[in-house]
């Protein structure tokens, strides 16, 4: 089961965390959503150790960046 | 947690201010192309937001189009509290773009497929959370 959790701050700052999704596969998840809020470069992602320690497409993803 | 992202929204879409405003009781009139503000004066805007039940007494928020890309920026008035508009819509349109915010999120889970569902703390935080297989 793939989980996301949007937190809105009482100053309209949003917070999307995701468990439950490996890899690109857990960014693909919030791609859209953060385009939708209007992410324009002002976001501010941190990769949690679920991300490179689960999927080898994940950290191979990670490492491009 | 596989990752955090933290973002600071940008209004693109009337459809879903409209629904924001309806959470607040609040009225999104489309192309109307003046706002109120300090002592009456109108000033130029692309729609309005108005407040539900002192339409003649709070200061309005003019909706206006971005010109570098797509996307709006709201302008209002908050001297005096903007004459009740603050108590609405919080310093700095906060609450307003909150619910903007949780009606986008609802939105784009549900079209993702997910079981969406909204709470709301204590601490005025809206958590929207959204689940599938």
């Amino acid at each position: 089961m793939k989980e996301v959790q949007v937190t809105i701050d009482a100053n309209g700052k949003v917070t999307v965390g995701v468990t439950g999704a490996v890899g690109n596969s857990c960014l693909t998840l919030t791609r859209d959503l953060e385009r939708a809020l209007g992410a324009s470069g002002s976001e501010h992602r941190e990769l949690k150790p679920e991300f490179h320690q689960r999927g080898q497409e994940g950290g191979q993803n990670a490492a491009q960046r | 947690m596989s990752h955090v992202t933290t973002i600071d929204i940008e209004v693109r879409d009337l459809d879903a201010l409209s629904a924001a405003c309806d959470r607040l009781r609040l009225r999104l009139d489309r192309d109307v192309k003046t706002f109120r503000n300090f002592m009456g004066r109108q000033s130029p805007c692309d729609h309005t937001i108005t407040v539900i039940g002192a339409e003649e007494t709070a200061y309005q928020i003019g909706v206006v189009k971005l010109q570098d890309r797509p996307g709006f920026t709201l302008q209002w008035d908050s001297w005096n509290g903007g004459k009740g508009l603050v108590a609405v819509v919080g310093e700095n349109c906060s609450r307003l773009k909150q619910e903007y915010a949780a009606v986008i999120t609802r939105r784009e889970l549900q079209r993702q497929g997910c079981q969406v569902s909204e709470r709301r703390l204590a601490n005025s935080q809206i958590v929207v959370t959204g689940r599938r297989a």
